[in-house]
């Protein structure tokens, strides 16, 4: 049996975890953004999950939508209205980008969830910006504990805080793994392992964590030696451009994505106050693109390229993502600067148009590789 | 279909090298580029030219590549199962179901221009049926850089099919009418093939002259693929293939608003892409044989 499928069998039955999850008379909160503080949710007893797309259509939402909004959003609100959530007690959104801040209205008028929640995040990041998130942490939780009836105390969000911190940790010496050359774990892999832990219970996913830490090391089945690729980008909810990539022969090796790194990176740091703590790990995080400065942003995805030996790097953003394509030009000229090739690619959430993104992506290897070795 | 319909429709066409002899040849390649609106095929000996033919795509791909590399080798007497190494390139590359390698467009056609117009050129454009590339290679015809333009098809041959239907004059002749205004007039402003063609349609309904719409078309052409050179940088010499290479409206100024002259050709540039397949399947068979 593949080392990782357990993690890809957890994706695909991602809806089956929150149905049996609610049988149990428990919640299910949707979240939309990686600044929502998730630990707050977990330990008021619910299942966060993040709300992914529907990659088969859009129709739903078009109707709502203008024809330029980004079709991430696009089609999670597709989903939403088609019932694929029929079990999300919640939605939780952020102002993190102009569409998510608008498509809130939508999630709350237009789809029958029961509770729809919106967290103002700080585009900087000062003492009072910290203070300010802080104050919206606490509203979060006060919102929670009224909706659903359950007290959050400071001591169970500690709890909750030490097992989200392990499961960071045993992501982030997942990612470890791939640093060696052939990587152990290949990208989708890795993709499959990140997603895979927002739509179950941490504990639960902790233990798959471990056990494959055990025994990834005899596995039969490692990736191929490839190119060392890095992927830039922001959301990316399933595995399909990476496994166009993988099979061209190149090994994902890391990545900036928010349902990637930018996910787990930084722990959350416990003093006094552990809500305190969540907010200060949330705005102080590795920065979305939205955020104020880009060169922050930028300076992890360059120590990633460095610390996981990337021979090149593919940005990968939806078509009209102000944020992301504002700073693709200057990350285009941090890699140029590091040596790094660099292919810029735009696509659809659906990828459509993907025999020309493939062209794109094979042509940059032949560049890279020759054609013939 | 009405006779007066019929303007985009290009020409067919094949060649064979009279003064070859493919039966002394000891590698016998072939390219097969099939485009999104044309399909070319290349039959090299030892690497030199020999046959080729250009007709235009079917909706079948497998069918078009079959009927392409029959036509080529038409009269020469040389069957397909004779040909050493076959590489397909283009948007059907896939559904070439004789090839023995796929190698994308941008590679075949900087090694192509590298063989049809020598060593020195550095910027590749190919503005082909459906897409166009801006290619920076080195003095060996290897990519350095490449540039595509999204899915639209407005700055690409097939919109230069739809308005050719839509003003009425063969498509061969569009690029000297647009030329014979004295000045040209503001570019059409979309980016859209159907939108441009709708907006041409406007132009020509407030008494604009043929010659004076299929300036404003060609002007937003010329415009939007000099956007994408500059994304990737010119650098002489400088040469475009593809189809729309023959229509000098784009070409006169494209030369006029980058201030630098494409290299003539001294062979049809339509074929660098099957014609870079069919070197790289030389090299591939050479490989194959262990000679390299």
């Amino acid at each position: 049996m593949n080392a990782t499928n357990s993690f890809k069998d957890l994706l695909s039955k991602r809806d089956e975890v929150a149905e049996r999850w609610k049988r149990k008379g428990r919640p299910v909160v949707g979240w939309a953004c990686s600044y929502v503080p998730e630990e707050v949710i977990y330990a008021s007893e619910a299942l966060p999950v993040m709300v992914f797309g529907d990659v088969k259509d859009t129709t739903l939402a078009d109707v709502f939508l203008p024809v330029n909004s980004c079709s991430f959003s696009r089609s999670c609100l597709n989903s939403a209205l088609k019932g694929n959530y029929r079990y999300l007690d919640g939605y939780v959104t952020s102002n993190s980008c102009d569409n998510r801040n608008k498509i809130f209205d939508m999630w709350k008028y237009h789809t029958e969830i029961p509770h729809v929640y919106f967290i103002n995040t700080p585009r900087t990041r000062f003492d009072d910006s910290y203070d300010f998130f802080y104050e919206e942490t606490v509203r979060f939780r006060t919102f929670l504990e009224e909706t659903f009836g359950q007290a959050i105390s400071d001591d169970g969000l500690r709890d909750v805080i030490a097992t989200y911190n392990e499961n960071r940790n045993c992501l982030r010496e997942v990612y470890a793994l791939r640093r060696q050359k052939p990587p152990l774990i290949s990208g989708v892999e890795a993709l499959e392992i990140v997603l895979s832990s927002m739509v179950v219970r941490k504990e639960v996913h902790n233990k798959l964590l471990k056990g494959l830490l055990s025994n990834v090391s005899d596995r039969s089945d490692p990736p191929q030696e490839g190119l060392r690729l890095l992927i830039s980008g922001s959301v990316m909810d399933d595995t399909r451009l990476l496994k166009v990539i993988e099979d061209l022969g190149c090994n994902v090796v890391a990545d900036d994505l928010c349902t990637g790194s930018r996910y787990f990176w930084e722990d959350v740091e416990l003093d006094a106050d552990p809500l305190r703590a969540i907010a200060k790990r949330y705005l102080g995080k590795v920065p979305s693109s939205f955020m104020m400065d880009q060169k922050a942003g930028l300076k992890h995805t360059m120590d990633m390229a460095k610390e996981f030996h990337v021979e090149a790097a593919i940005i990968v953003d939806l078509k009209f993502c102000d944020n992301h394509l504002f700073d693709a030009i200057a990350l285009t000229d941090e890699f140029k600067a590091a040596g790094l090739p660099v292919l810029h690619l735009e696509c659809e959430h659906s990828l459509g148009g993907l025999l020309q993104l493939r062209t794109r992506i094979e042509a940059f290897i032949e560049m890279m590789r020759g054609v013939v070795q | 279909m009405s006779q007066d319909t019929q303007f985009w429709k290009w020409p067919e066409y094949r060649h064979t090298e009279p003064e070859k002899d493919w039966t002394t040849a000891s590698i016998i390649t072939a390219g097969i580029d099939i485009g999104s609106v044309g399909s070319k095929v290349a039959i090299m000996l030892d690497g030199e030219l020999y046959a080729y033919s250009v007709i235009r795509t079917g909706g079948v791909s497998e069918a078009t590549s079959v009927k392409a590399t029959e036509w080529a080798l038409k009269e020469t007497g040389l069957q397909k199962e004779k040909i050493h190494y076959v590489v397909g390139t283009g948007y059907g590359r896939v559904n070439v179901p004789f090839a023995d390698r796929t190698i994308t467009e941008i590679a075949c056609h900087a090694r192509g221009a590298h063989y049809v117009y020598g060593p020195a050129v550095r910027t590749v454009l190919d503005v082909g049926g459906q897409d166009c590339k801006a290619i920076r290679c080195d003095e060996k015809g290897k990519v350095l850089s490449f540039l595509m333009n999204d899915k639209c098809a407005a700055g690409t041959g097939r919109g230069l099919e739809v308005f050719a239907d839509l003003i009425g004059i063969p498509i061969q002749n569009l690029g000297e009418v647009s030329l014979q205004v004295e000045k040209d007039p503001p570019p059409v402003s979309n980016t859209c093939v159907v939108f441009a063609k709708a907006e041409s349609l406007a132009l020509l309904r407030q008494g604009w002259s043929k010659e004076k719409v299929a300036a404003a078309y060609h002007a937003a052409m010329a415009d939007r693929i000099a956007d994408l050179l500059a994304r990737v940088g010119i650098e002489k010499e400088f040469v475009i293939t593809g189809g729309v290479s023959k229509n000098d409206g784009i070409v006169e100024r494209l030369t006029r608003i980058l201030k630098i002259q494409p290299l003539a050709p001294n062979m049809d540039p339509i074929l660098a892409g099957a014609i870079g397949a069919a070197l790289f399947a030389k090299a591939l068979q050479e490989k194959r044989l262990g000679l390299r």
